[in-house]
């Protein structure tokens, strides 16, 4: 099952930076979610040369999606990043397994993302008095749809409930 | 009144009625997201007219963090009482900018604006790349001497230094590889410059410096964490320098040394066209007042660093003249004045014709006294440093 578009890598010719570790550190010690995401962006953002805010940028972006993941994930799997840098755009990619009656709602709300997300949805997440009754994150996904011009695909193997998400970020806006 | 979580701060400031949040803001369960909101309203309700929330350094947010600033606005909306609720950003923050305008939709008293955006009158001019080639030209001119000024007002092998508003980079680069400090980092808010000294920190293949872009009146650089702090030739573009100052103040560890440096344009002495000359610089200092810089602010730096409390302060006149400088260094530098005097500053100004080609003839004036042989000019910097008191605390 898949959602939106995979822009396509070379790995041959593209920037490119991965990391693999068990989604447990994060669920663990959520602390690490922040450290993660400062670490990739710092680390990725390093070529550019408006490196701040290419890297307060990359950080936001990623740690978002580490808190989602931090509450979507089974304790005892893995999580690959990966980031690859094309000609338009920074592409992130988060691999790991979702846990299974997360599943479906996860896919349709990153249906949404990558569809059309609706301002007044945005603002009711966002001011919204109590998280969803299933949370994973949804306002901090939705921001980077919204508030960073980014673009969501995703693919699913239903059968290992494997998922792996791509977020776009347009090359313009890292550069400022 | 402070409130401390694990990685950030909130502090209010009465004097401005302003909330400064500090840190990493990434809020984690419920409990924290109900504990920072009731600081808030707290805050909130001891407060008339205008509440200003700072997020100038705020490092990151995260989707709570933002939840719980829409929750504080809906409480303040709800309560009716306050006039303004201005919400301040950093240019050099990503997160600060992108995510913090849409708290002006949900109240229509919510002002958002960014702090460093025309933060000073002539930034334009300064953070423009042609502003660099001037500065080259002056590290050129001043550092054979200001190195061992340097020394001599504290800087010590194995010193962490800062260099703030550090320019193209060259003068933090010339630190790390001559006088041996641990380290050096140096922040700049113009993207240009920063740049510009990362390109030169990597052809002079330098390993114990860092470059940031950042702001100096808000710096991400820890308390108390370097012992020789400088600003070289920057207070003068400031219509408050003594906020930079603090900032300064509050990066120095106890005992460290801040050091400041100015130019005087009174000090400029030249003969012979010595009157031509003189009008020529008087007429610049006035033209960049306009644009407030203060090219006279030399001898106003003593009395900052004393107003600061800075203790054991001294002070020296760089005088670089053309017997100690080589007279095609001197002309180089004086040309790069001439251009942005009558184009940068000239054009920003409108001057007309007449009054470009007199700035012009001045500058040649100045450019044929240093060609003679016989002629003879100055250029005076005052340097300035201070220790910052053993017994200093933070606020
Ligand atoms: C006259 S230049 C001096 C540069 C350098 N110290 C030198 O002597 O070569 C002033 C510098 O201050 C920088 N600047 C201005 N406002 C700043 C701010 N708020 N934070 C950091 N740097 C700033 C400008 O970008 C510029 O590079």
């Amino acid at each position: 099952m898949e959602i939106g578009v995979f822009a396509h890598v070379d790995p041959a010719s593209a920037f490119s930076f991965a990391i693999a570790l068990p989604t447990l550190d994060l669920q663990r010690q959520w602390g690490r979610c922040n450290l993660l995401a400062n670490y990739v962006a710092e680390y990725v953002a390093y070529q550019f040369p408006q490196r701040e805010w290419a890297e307060n940028l990359i950080s936001t972006v990623t740690n978002e999606f580490l808190e989602a993941i931090a509450l979507l994930a089974p304790a005892q799997s893995e999580l690959f990043i990966r980031c690859f840098q094309l000609p338009e755009t920074l592409e992130l990619e988060l691999e790991h397994r979702v846990e299974a009656e997360l599943v479906d709602l996860y896919m349709a709300f990153l249906a949404e993302l990558a569809d059309s997300l609706q301002e007044a949805h945005y603002f009711a997440l966002l001011t919204a008095t109590e998280r969803p009754a299933v949370a994973f994150n949804q306002f901090g996904l939705a921001m980077l749809v919204h508030d960073f011009s980014a673009r969501i695909a995703a693919r699913l193997d239903p059968q290992t409930k494997r998922i792996c998400v791509r977020v776009s970020l347009p090359t313009r806006e890292i550069t400022g | 009144m402070k409130y401390a979580g694990q990685t950030y701060t909130l502090n209010y400031d009465p004097l401005d009625q302003q909330i400064n949040f500090d840190g990493i803001f990434r809020l984690a369960g419920d409990d924290e997201v109900a504990n920072v909101f009731a600081y808030l309203t707290t805050i909130h309700d001891a407060v008339q007219g205008t509440l200003r929330l700072s997020f100038r350094r705020l490092r990151y947010i995260n989707a709570e963090g933002m939840r719980t600033l829409s929750l504080f606005v809906a409480f303040a909306r709800g309560r009716n009482s306050l006039q303004l609720l201005k919400v301040v950003a950093s240019g050099v923050l990503a997160w600060s900018v992108k995510l913090l305008p849409n708290l002006s939709n949900l109240w229509e008293r919510v002002e958002f604006s960014v702090y460093d955006h025309n933060f000073y009158e002539s930034q334009q001019l300064i953070e423009d790349t042609a502003f660099i080639p001037l500065l080259r030209n002056q590290t050129r001119v001043l550092w054979p001497h200001e190195r061992a000024l340097m020394q001599h007002h504290g800087l010590k092998r194995g010193m962490r230094v800062a260099d703030i508003c550090c320019g193209c980079g060259d003068v933090p680069l010339l630190i790390a590889r001559e006088l041996k400090p641990s380290f050096v980092v140096g922040v700049d808010h113009s993207e240009a410059a920063v740049s510009y000294a990362r390109t030169l920190q990597a052809e002079f293949g330098v390993h114990n410096s860092e470059f940031q872009r950042g702001d100096a009146t808000a710096l991400m650089l820890d308390d108390h964490s370097f012992d020789f702090v400088s600003c070289r030739l920057s207070l003068q573009i400031f219509s408050r320098p003594e906020q930079i100052l603090r900032e300064l103040m509050r990066i120095t560890r106890p005992g460290g040394r801040i050091y400041v440096t100015g130019e005087d344009y009174d000090l400029i002495v030249a003969h012979p066209e010595e009157a031509a000359i003189r009008h020529t610089y008087e007429r610049t200092a006035a033209l960049a007042a306009e644009l407030g810089i203060d090219l006279r602010n030399g001898r106003k730096l003593y009395g900052m660093l004393n107003d600061a409390r800075l203790e054991a302060i001294r002070v020296d006149q760089l005088v670089v003249d053309t017997s100690n400088t080589p007279r095609e260094d001197f002309a180089a530098m004086v040309e790069q004045w001439r251009n942005f005097a009558t184009f940068s500053v000239g054009s920003s100004l409108k001057l007309n014709d007449q009054e470009r080609d007199q700035l012009l003839a001045g500058y040649a004036a100045h450019l044929r006294t240093i060609e003679r042989p016989n002629g003879y000019t100055t250029w005076t910097t005052m340097v300035c440093s201070g220790q910052k008191p053993l017994a200093h605390r933070a606020e």
